[in-house]
């Protein structure tokens, strides 16, 4: 991982000079985007581009009220009524989408899920797209997600809304201007949130200007990376990205991060290879709390 | 709605995909990576068809049941007809599916109706129809493929029957689109025709509005519509009702279910009604809808009774096409009753946990004997051979057992008495081999694999079984060249793994990119076992004696020069590093200037310097062989996900322990002692581990290399080639394997690199060092 330059007091002074042209430019170039924004807004241009923005602040507020610890309701019957709705949400899975040359075949959750009243849940929509036969990312495929994804809000408790995409560098575009479509189309009090890899948090520069409240990295079934992510967490850094550092995505059957100390008071996402216990979720209850 | 039974046959086994394959098995995320496959752990060799016809391989106790099922049968001498044979495979090839798949299948027949629809004279487009119904937060799959299809043929009789302009027509369809705006959407009823009209127009209307109910999920209703239906004689859909009607008291049953359990009240009157259907024998046609269904609601009513029927199902000799559903049924409430579901890993299984019903059942209790993993299941399977003698026990004893068992030379000598013709030969033999293996017995043990080895070149064992023995084989080699006879295999597939499923890629595909053009045809390469005895158990003497040698293929033979020269230069040996030289030099033309360097180097630490510049230049060079299809990437080309260069070492506790095994998993996989090739003297062998053990003290490439790369700059200041090693091995600790080492080493060559070599372009491109983990 990247760290800062040594004190080499020669490349101080080379730097400080740098630095000194570098503020000048920058200055001008931020007056002139400040005048232009300014005239953008005056005459109501490419709204588009304002709303998310707008979007955020408030839903970043509804996010702020979710509870610290979330857990990943995948596809499998679950019942979840022994949770305490004060201290734990539920991210639901409520449809995939599975993307193939100009195909968007959509499938909603087909397994039963039970939450006690005042749960405060995220529907969860996953994206996946087709290896063989690479998807065209049409705007109508973007469309058809988004559809998707917006009726899935329509259900009681529904607080959020969370993507789940492991999105190869080819499908970025789509998927941030998708990102977009969502955000200026969800309310603007409901927060949107997604799964990265975590090692995209540790070195992603494409995270930065999504409209998102949050991005979870996820440090489980990290594969290759494995080594790499929980190295940078046990040596004390912090994920790169600020969308990143909100939250976390861990499984029960993978061991937490040691010296995972970074990761405190952080809202916690947690997977369940298999339908959620109340002996489950007290396990991990406890030792997300002893963390 | 439909009554073409045979599809109703498909919906109920849709249905139960669904519920059962929803969601593929659990997948890691990550980068894609493509790799070789030298024996199937998941499923038999494709095509499946010769599993089915008896071709059984060495079974793996990781198959899914429906596999070890049919073993079962081969073992107790029921086999499969050719009916069944058909049959199964068909159930095998749509698990194998992609979820997707089943899901484009469902779609298809919605186009087909939709195509049918626009054809209707003044038709318009059509409401969009969502196949799925939502309950709460879940839905269900309402309106199933069979559905749209019954509705296409009724509409093409019917526009045969009134002319595609005939209003009756468009009322027809219009009513329809009503139907299926049930599927997901508020209840919409069709009206009902007046009593002047049409007759068979007021029947297709009756049989609509009871259709429309049922998909509203007013099943009620839609059961006294479907019983009113079944009392008009004249109604062409008067058979089919009664047995509608039991589908809407299942359907009320299963979707009332809630914490309290199924409805049971509403199934026991949809097993009367079931009942009533069977006993009717004018409805002969729908009797074997109704068997199906009727099996359904004994599956959810009594399950424990089911499962005892189905187990005697599915081992009747000869039972036809229903095996497809019985099999299926079947193997869908083992999982049910042992709790399992696809995340479940066959590691945690403990015999102690299987629940009594099951292991009540002959054969449910051997299934899930041969599968568990644990000495309680290696126990029970010797204790019920021991009690029977039958063959299904003496496989899984044989499987499970290890060779400083008391009953060992009982099994070898039970082993030795199966027919080489029978189907379970190859696993009863496999299983024989590795236990003399493990007994030492290694003559005894490669006698019969030549014997196995050789038969098979007639008897044309599966891919899968074949590498297995090639495995066996390879461990039991005589000298170097017979092992690499044996370590070089093809693997069985190259994929990609997406839905961990094993499916092989399309040779097509893999042709289409430059990276993976290579794999398109079958190409052996190093499993598992033998790239890391070659790695960790072999000293560079012998390793250089395979190279010079023409027992591998030309690319394998590149991959362990390569190895070689880098492990030689490592380990200070001149002698092994020349050996190499002229193979590289014809074998690897894109390090000519690299290893004309180390020709022309005057002492071994120059030597050592020129493989090391070449090394930190093309990141694919590591003192290993890589296993299956390796990097995929030209040696002097960045790896993404950093596999590049090498990680440290681990150094063996001794010579013999945990340096390889051989590759073919089994049940008794994690009891295989580990063997060193049998051919090293023993000197061979020591001087093998003081080798690891040095080049374990060298840590990660890349801290090597860091400090190897500072080491040379400041004993040759003036080397040109200094700084842009420095450079190069800063960048490595960046896209390299790294450690808690690294952050020191990597700073070292960071600030030599600017301390002496400040103003050259190489201290340019380094701003950073990077920094290293525990």
């Amino acid at each position: 991982m990247i760290v800062s330059l040594p004190q080499i007091a020669k490349l101080k002074e080379r730097v400080h000079s740098r630095h000194t042209s570098l503020f000048t430019a920058t200055l001008i170039v931020t007056s002139l985007l400040l005048v232009a924004i300014f005239f953008a807004a005056k005459f109501d241009l490419r709204k588009g581009l304002f709303r998310p923005r707008a979007a955020v602040s408030s839903s970043a507020a509804s996010m702020a009220r979710m509870p610290q610890l979330i857990l990943w309701a995948w596809e499998r019957p679950e019942d979840l009524t022994f949770i305490d709705t004060r201290t734990t949400g539920v991210a639901f899975l409520a449809g995939t989408v599975f993307l193939s040359e100009d195909k968007t075949i959509t499938r909603p959750r087909l397994q039963p899920l039970r939450v006690p009243p005042n749960t405060r849940l995220i529907s969860v929509t996953r994206i996946e797209t087709d290896r063989r036969a690479k998807p065209s990312l049409s705007v109508a495929q973007q469309k058809e997600t988004v559809r998707v994804t917006l009726e899935s809000i329509n259900r009681p408790g529904v607080a959020a809304v969370q993507i789940d995409f492991d999105a190869k560098d080819s499908e970025r575009e789509f998927y941030r201007e998708l990102l977009f479509e969502l955000r200026r189309r969800l309310p603007s009090s409901l927060p949107l949130t997604i799964t990265t890899l975590a090692s995209r948090c540790a070195s992603d520069e494409w995270l930065k200007n999504l409209p998102i409240d949050e991005a979870v990295p996820m440090i489980f079934r990290m594969g290759a990376d494995a080594q790499q992510v929980r190295g940078l967490l046990a040596s004390g850094e912090d994920f790169k990205s600020p969308a990143c550092r909100s939250s976390v995505g861990i499984s029960t059957d993978e061991p937490l991060p040691s010296n995972s100390s970074i990761l405190k008071n952080r809202r916690t996402y947690v997977f369940n290879p298999r339908s959620w216990s109340p002996e489950a979720f007290a396990r991990i209850a406890q030792e997300v709390q002893k963390r | 709605m439909t009554h073409k039974f045979p599809r109703i046959f498909i919906a109920f086994t849709l249905t139960f995909a669904l519920l059962a394959f929803s969601s593929p098995p659990a997948q890691a995320c990550g980068p894609d990576s493509l790799r070789a496959v030298f024996s199937y752990s998941k499923h038999p060799d494709l095509p499946l068809d010769g599993f089915a016809r008896g071709r059984l391989g060495v079974l793996r106790n990781t198959y899914a049941r429906s596999y070890l099922l049919v073993a079962y049968r081969y073992m107790t001498g029921a086999g499969l007809n050719a009916d069944e044979q058909r049959a199964l495979v068909s159930l095998w090839n749509e698990r194998l599916q992609d979820s997707w798949e089943r899901e484009e299948k469902g779609a298809d027949a919605l186009d087909l109706w939709l195509a049918a629809r626009g054809k209707v004279s003044g038709a318009d487009q059509g409401p969009q129809v969502n196949v799925y119904r939502r309950k709460e937060y879940s839905s269900y799959h309402n309106c199933s493929s069979d559905s749209f299809a019954f509705a296409t043929r009724t509409l093409n009789e019917r526009a045969a029957k009134y002319g595609a302009t005939d209003q009756r027509l468009k009322d027809w369809v219009a009513a329809q689109d009503q139907v299926f705006a049930n599927c997901s959407g508020d209840a919409t009823i069709p009206a009902a025709l007046p009593s002047d009209a049409d007759s068979l127009a007021r029947q297709d209307r009756n049989y609509q509005i009871a259709a429309a109910n049922f998909y509203a999920a007013r099943f009620d209703e839609a059961k006294q519509l479907f019983d009113e239906i079944a009392g008009d004689a004249a109604s062409p859909y008067s058979k089919l009702a009664p047995y509608l009607a039991a589908r809407a008291l299942i359907r009320k049953a299963s979707l009332n279910s809630d914490e309290e359990g199924i409805d049971k009240q509403a199934l026991a009157q949809a097993r009367a009604q079931l009942e009533r259907v069977l006993a009717d024998k004018n409805s002969s046609e729908n009797h074997r809808a109704a068997r199906r269904m009727l099996n359904l609601v004994s599956y959810r009513l009594d399950p424990e009774a089911r499962l005892q029927e189905l187990s005697r199902e599915t081992l009747r000799p000869n039972s036809g096409e229903t095996i497809r559903q019985d099999v299926w049924d079947y193997t869908l409430l083992l999982n049910k009753l042992s709790n399992e579901d696809s995340y479940s890993s066959l590691d945690e299984r403990k015999y102690a946990e299987v629940p009594k019903t099951i292991k009540e059942i002959e054969v449910a209790d051997w299934l899930f004997t041969f599968q568990i993993n644990d000495k309680d299941a290696a126990a029970h399977a010797t204790e019920r051979w021991a009690e029977t003698r039958a063959l299904p026990w003496l496989v899984a004893a044989l499987s499970k057992t290890t060779h400083d068992d008391p009953k060992l030379a009982e099994l070898l000598a039970a082993s030795e008495k199966v027919d080489r013709a029978s189907p379970i030969f190859p696993t009863v033999v496999y299983h024989a081999i590795r236990l003399l293996i493990d007994a030492g017995r290694t003559d005894e043990a490669r006698a019969k694999l030549d014997r196995v080895l050789s038969d098979s070149k007639q008897s044309s064992l599966p891919p899968s079984a074949a590498n297995s023995f090639l495995s066996q084989r390879m461990t039991l080699a005589r000298d170097m060249r017979e092992f690499l006879r044996y370590a070089q295999r093809i693997p069985v597939a190259i994929t990609y793994d997406y839905n961990g499923y094993e499916l092989p890629e399309k040779a097509e595909d893999l042709a289409k990119e430059s990276n993976t053009r290579e794999f398109a045809r079958a190409r052996p390469s190093f499993d598992t076992d033998a790239a890391q005895a070659l790695n960790s158990a072999m000293p560079l003497e012998v390793l250089s004696q395979a190279v010079a040698g023409n027992a591998l293929p030309t690319h394998l033979r590149r991959e362990l020069a390569l190895a070689v020269w880098v492990r030689a230069a490592l380990l200070d040996d001149d002698e092994a590093g020349r050996a190499v030289l002229p193979t590289l030099n014809k074998l690897a033309p894109e390090l000519r200037e690299h290893l004309a360097a180390y020709a022309s180097a005057d002492s071994t630490h120059a030597r050592r310097f020129a493989v090391l510049f070449a090394a930190l230049k093309n990141p694919g060079l590591r003192p290993l062989v890589n296993v299956g299809v390796g990097r995929l990437l030209p040696i002097n080309e960045r790896e993404s996900f950093r596999d590049n260069w090498w990680c440290a070492f681990e150094e063996a506790a001794t010579s013999d322990d945990q340096i390889y095994r051989p590759a073919a998993v089994t049940a008794a996989q994690n009891r295989f002692p580990a063997h060193a090739p049998l051919f090293l003297t023993e000197a061979q062998r020591l001087e093998a581990a003081r080798e690891i053990a040095s080049l374990a003290r060298l840590g990660a490439g890349p801290n090597y290399l860091a400090r190897q790369a500072a080491l040379w700059a400041k004993n040759n200041p003036n080397d040109p080639r200094a700084p842009e090693a420095l450079h190069l091995a800063v960048r490595s600790t960046r896209y390299g394997c790294v450690d808690k080492e690294t952050e020191q080493t990597s700073r070292a060559a960071f600030q030599l690199l600017h301390s002496r070599y400040g103003e050259t372009i190489w201290a340019k491109r380094t701003p950073y060092w990077f920094k290293g983990y525990d």
